[in-house]
């Protein structure tokens, strides 16, 4: 319905007051970035409640989605390095033309550049950078990262880059010994920051920490027996449907024959649960990088032990184990090269080498079966980076009971 | 309806729309039709003749004749086979917002919003967005005529809690 509130025009006429509804300069609002949006908030009392209204928050990361970024870095290596990407429809072809976030550490600084137009500006140093040496990121979720320090994974942090907000995580019950991390979101809460990790424990304990609660807990049944993780540096947790995902393979004897599958650990229910993979998968030898495409969980599946042909599987029904499709088979005639995730217009980010013999991030075509090398050299060529989708957005990494 | 031929021989029927302040304005019934507020008008309601005078109690009589050709050229471009060069579309709405002052943006904000029509809305409000973007604080006050309403104190805590937002602003 339109609005009928009035132009209001009281008082002398020489003194413009537009009183725009609040609709209105929502309409305005959505059109702005975090930055700009973190200044019109200093404008009056009326737009900082609007901006920092959670329907507001929740309708901007709705449109920023669309703009996702590209975020990719090299784990638990220094010098730190964290580069923002983001790709325009053609950014294969001509990769000059994109927006190019990059981060870089000088005397152990951690910033991140956003270039915006012509103007580069620089995001405020999360006040954890000194304390952060060598760090993971466990994952990116409603525009908030989640890392934690390679050499001590008790120590983690939540951050927001684009509103400069972070949290530093009370230590779990089991501080040592943990061995896998992985971090969203309760999707049923309602809210976009009910945040949760999970840790698991080399000996099988886990615990679940909410960002609401402030707080630890311990999963009673601790991580399923008989399972192991995989520990390839190439796979990440991933996280989508609620859950986040690793890849495992059933403990036995024979490590080659030990069958593959998917382990999720629900933040919603708080339980973990197996997810089978299709049969000539979960015998295969090959490595195995968990994914998300268009929503759907998904696997590169190397077909042989030298790496050079991934064939790649999607989930399309969730939960469901015969909704398993290969979709595509990437083959590059070289060794050494692993898929790290997707573009935004359907292509393939790779690892690997380039024509000229650079290692680099590669971009690979799945219609034309082709790879194209970005100018984006790898300063590190043989650690093996991580690309994962981040999205500005001004949601607060803060518990609730803190606000109150 | 909005959709029937205008091209066809017989005359185009035409919807009376009065401004606010009460002058008429005669438009083909396919433009009025664009404006979902005067389409509800008619849309269900039986007794409506097709030759009611529709109020439009929001909108300036000044604005009128700008708005309407907005709706006619844009719905003229949608309809256009092939569809018409992106550099047309823009011209033709470049020479829109040419000469117009920020009040009279505002005010035919107001009017789209009133007006109920997406197209116009999205149109306009990018346009002010567009006018806004990366002026200082000051600057956005002084173009929504807003009062700051922050106390000293309030102000310099936000200002200070979102200072590394302000690198790189223009000059107003």
């Amino acid at each position: 319905m339109p609005h009928m509130k009035k132009i209001s025009r009281e008082g002398d006429m020489g003194k413009k007051d537009f009183s725009l509804p609040d609709d209105v300069m929502i309409h305005i609002f959505l059109r702005f970035s975090v930055k700009d949006l973190s200044q019109l908030r200093c404008v009056c009392k009326s737009w900082n409640q609007l901006i920092t209204n959670q329907s507001f928050v929740e309708s901007h990361i709705n449109q920023s989605t669309s703009k996702a970024c590209i975020l990719y870095h090299p784990p638990g290596f220094q010098p730190l390095e964290l580069g923002l990407y983001s790709e325009t429809q053609d950014f294969s072809l001509y990769p000059e033309t994109n927006e190019f976030f990059f981060a870089e550490s000088q005397t152990q600084e951690l910033s991140l550049y956003f270039r915006t137009g012509r103007k580069p500006a620089k995001i405020r140093n999360p006040p954890f950078a000194t304390e952060l040496m060598d760090w993971n990121i466990i994952g990116s979720c409603n525009g908030v990262l989640c890392l934690c320090s390679n050499s001590d994974r008790s120590l983690i942090y939540m951050w927001n880059p684009s509103i400069s907000k972070h949290i530093t995580l009370p230590r779990p019950f089991y501080k040592y010994n943990i061995r896998y991390l992985g971090f969203g979101v309760d999707h049923l809460s309602g809210h976009l920051d009910d945040f949760k990790v999970v840790t698991i424990s080399t000996n099988a304990n886990a615990e679940v920490y909410s960002l609401q609660k402030n707080s630890w807990k311990i999963i009673p049944e601790g991580f399923p027996p008989s399972i192991e993780l995989s520990s390839c540096p190439r796979d990440h947790p991933v996280f989508v449907k609620g859950c986040v995902h690793w890849c495992a393979r059933v403990s036995c004897y024979l490590d080659s024959k030990c069958p593959w599958l998917i382990v999720s650990f629900d933040f919603v229910d708080e339980v973990f649960q197996k997810i089978m993979l299709p049969n000539d998968l979960s015998t295969s030898d090959g490595a195995k990088l968990l994914n998300v495409v268009n929503g759907c969980l998904c696997v590169f599946a190397a077909v042989d032990e030298v790496r050079s042909v991934y064939e790649l599987w999607v989930m399309k029904e969730y939960g469901v184990v015969e909704s398993w499709t290969r979709t595509c088979i990437i083959e590059k005639p070289d060794k050494y090269w692993w898929p790290l995730g997707f573009t935004r217009t359907g292509g393939i980010f790779a690892q690997g080498l380039c024509v000229h013999g650079d290692s680099t991030l590669l971009t690979y075509q799945p219609d034309t079966k082709t790879f194209t090398c970005s100018c984006f050299p790898l300063n590190l060529p043989h650690i093996p980076i991580q690309v994962l989708t981040f999205v500005e957005s001004l949601v607060a990494p803060i518990p609730h009971l803190l606000v109150l | 309806m909005a959709s029937s031929s205008s091209s066809s021989s017989t005359q185009v029927k035409k919807i009376t729309l009065k401004a606010a302040d009460g002058k008429h304005f005669e438009v083909e019934e396919p433009v009025a039709m664009e404006m979902e507020t005067v389409k509800s008008f008619f849309v269900g309601n039986e007794d409506a003749m097709k030759d009611m005078v529709v109020p439009l109690l929001n909108v300036s009589s000044e604005h009128m004749p700008a708005i309407l050709d907005f709706y006619r050229n844009h719905s003229e471009f949608r309809k256009r086979t092939p569809p018409p060069p992106a550099e047309e579309v823009k011209a033709f709405n470049e020479a829109f917002l040419e000469n117009k002052s920020d009040e009279q943006l505002m005010e035919m904000i107001m009017a789209a919003n009133f007006l109920n029509t997406k197209e116009l809305l999205n149109f306009l409000t990018e346009a002010a967005a567009n006018r806004i973007k990366n002026k200082s604080v000051e600057y956005v006050r002084a173009f929504f005529g807003i009062e700051n309403d922050f106390t000293p104190e309030e102000e310099a805590r936000i200002r200070a809690e979102n200072e590394w937002a302000f690198d790189g602003l223009d000059e107003d």
